[in-house]
């Protein structure tokens, strides 16, 4: 991105991190809201930013800190929320795979939903998606093996079949 | 990891779905709540800043912290009996990073004019019961049979029945290894009082000098066997060695 404007480079990525972002937050609207809280940021500090491999990154891991952030902050709400409206509609009508599909993203913990995002969906590496969360490798593959079995319950397809080692 | 659900190509399908028509704002737009959220930063760092300074103006700031006292208290005039002497003028002595130097004028008890020395380590002290002050003492200086060393109390002592402001004192003795004494049961010069004169570099006393008249007084009894005249002593005092200045 060496000596683009903040201007290209905001229209070249928004719609892409806008998509990841959704699927992080499930609603479109925190994603915007997000996003240009990311953008702000990255805006203030261009000149620098701009020397980056990769600002894309830079705003992609800012948004989801900040995703967390709210997150964390709103959970006693979520949940009081959650206890009264346990699934919450997407703003847009989906298909019925789809519908499943979102349900059982929105089912997972953020953590979770992250991982799975960010490693199956912008197709980060795990060493990749730990970097960008923070958090060891072995974190990140735990979350990745539980998020994909649950998305494969919510999914009703059948999951990694277990051994068990009886001793 | 691998992917049998087909997870990636249904992630996309349903990001296209939920961000379907989804217009970006202008870039302008992100710039405006960038430098709105940097104003506020900076207006929270100034009112911090602001706060904080208040706070350490404040006239009972040094109420909060007595251990570390931001006014130097002053001795309390003692009763007026006789008038008090006119002082000659003197200043005080420079002192190297980690040392002492004390200037006298007439100098008493067998002591030299001029002296400086290494200092241990200036720390706070406890006495009595409650009782603690920040001193300032210095490596025992050898003169043939006669010893040296002089403590400064620059915060002036928290608790203490006999001193209520800054004082400092030069002990001096001889060693006598047939006739042992406690080095605090020979007289001592002793400078204290309301025209003692405290400066402080640092306000928590790890440098700076002190100036006055002084007085002999009896160890042990605390009796004062001459009062102050014209003369006076200055001790100068600087704790803060730089890493690597160690006394010898």
């Amino acid at each position: 991105m060496a000596d683009g404007s903040f201007e290209e480079f905001y229209e070249a990525t928004y719609h892409r991190l806008l998509r990841q972002l959704v699927l992080v937050t499930g609603d479109r609207g925190d994603a915007e809201d997000l996003l240009q809280d990311a953008f702000g940021r990255a805006a203030v500090r261009w000149r620098r930013l701009r020397d980056y491999q990769a600002p894309e990154a830079w705003v992609r891991r800012v948004a989801l800190r900040l995703a967390t952030d709210r997150a964390r902050r709103t959970r006693r709400r979520a949940a009081a929320l959650l206890r009264l409206r346990p699934s919450r509609p997407p703003s847009v009508e989906l298909s019925a795979d789809l519908l499943d599909l979102y349900n059982a993203l929105r089912g997972l913990p953020a953590g979770q939903r992250q991982a799975v995002v960010l490693h199956h969906l912008v197709g980060l590496p795990v060493e990749e998606v730990a970097s960008h969360l923070n958090l060891p490798v072995g974190t990140v593959k735990s979350r990745l093996s539980r998020g994909r079995a649950a998305l494969a319950r919510g999914l009703a397809v059948p999951g990694p079949e277990v051994i068990r080692h009886d001793r | 990891m691998t992917d049998d659900l087909d997870l990636r190509p249904r992630l996309e399908r349903l990001a296209t779905e939920l961000t379907r028509d989804a217009l970006a704002p202008p870039a302008a737009a992100a710039y405006r709540r960038g430098r709105r959220r940097r104003r506020r930063q900076l207006a929270g760092a100034g009112l911090l800043t602001v706060a904080l300074v208040a706070l350490m103006v404040w006239p009972g700031a040094g109420l909060l912290d007595r251990g570390r006292p931001t006014v130097v208290p002053v001795a309390p005039a003692p009763r007026p009996t006789t008038p008090a002497p006119k002082l000659r003028p003197l200043r005080p002595p420079q002192a190297a990073p980690g040392q002492s130097a004390v200037v006298i004028q007439d100098p008493p008890l067998g002591l030299p004019g001029k002296m400086h020395t290494w200092l241990t380590e200036c720390n706070q002290v406890k006495f009595g019961h409650g009782g603690r002050e920040f001193q300032v003492p210095s490596f025992t200086i050898k003169r043939g049979d006669q010893r040296i060393s002089w403590y400064v109390y620059p915060l002036g002592p928290v608790g203490s029945k006999r001193y209520k402001g800054p004082w400092a004192n030069i002990q001096t003795w001889t060693e006598d290894p047939n006739n042992p004494r406690d080095p605090g049961s020979f007289p001592f010069v002793e400078v204290y009082g309301p025209q003692v004169q405290v400066h402080l570099s640092k306000p928590n006393g790890r440098k700076g000098s002190i100036v006055g008249p002084y007085s002999i007084v009896q160890g042990t009894t605390y009796k004062t066997l001459r009062q102050p005249t014209g003369a006076r002593v200055a001790i100068a005092w600087n704790c803060d060695a730089p890493p690597g200045v160690v006394p010898p």
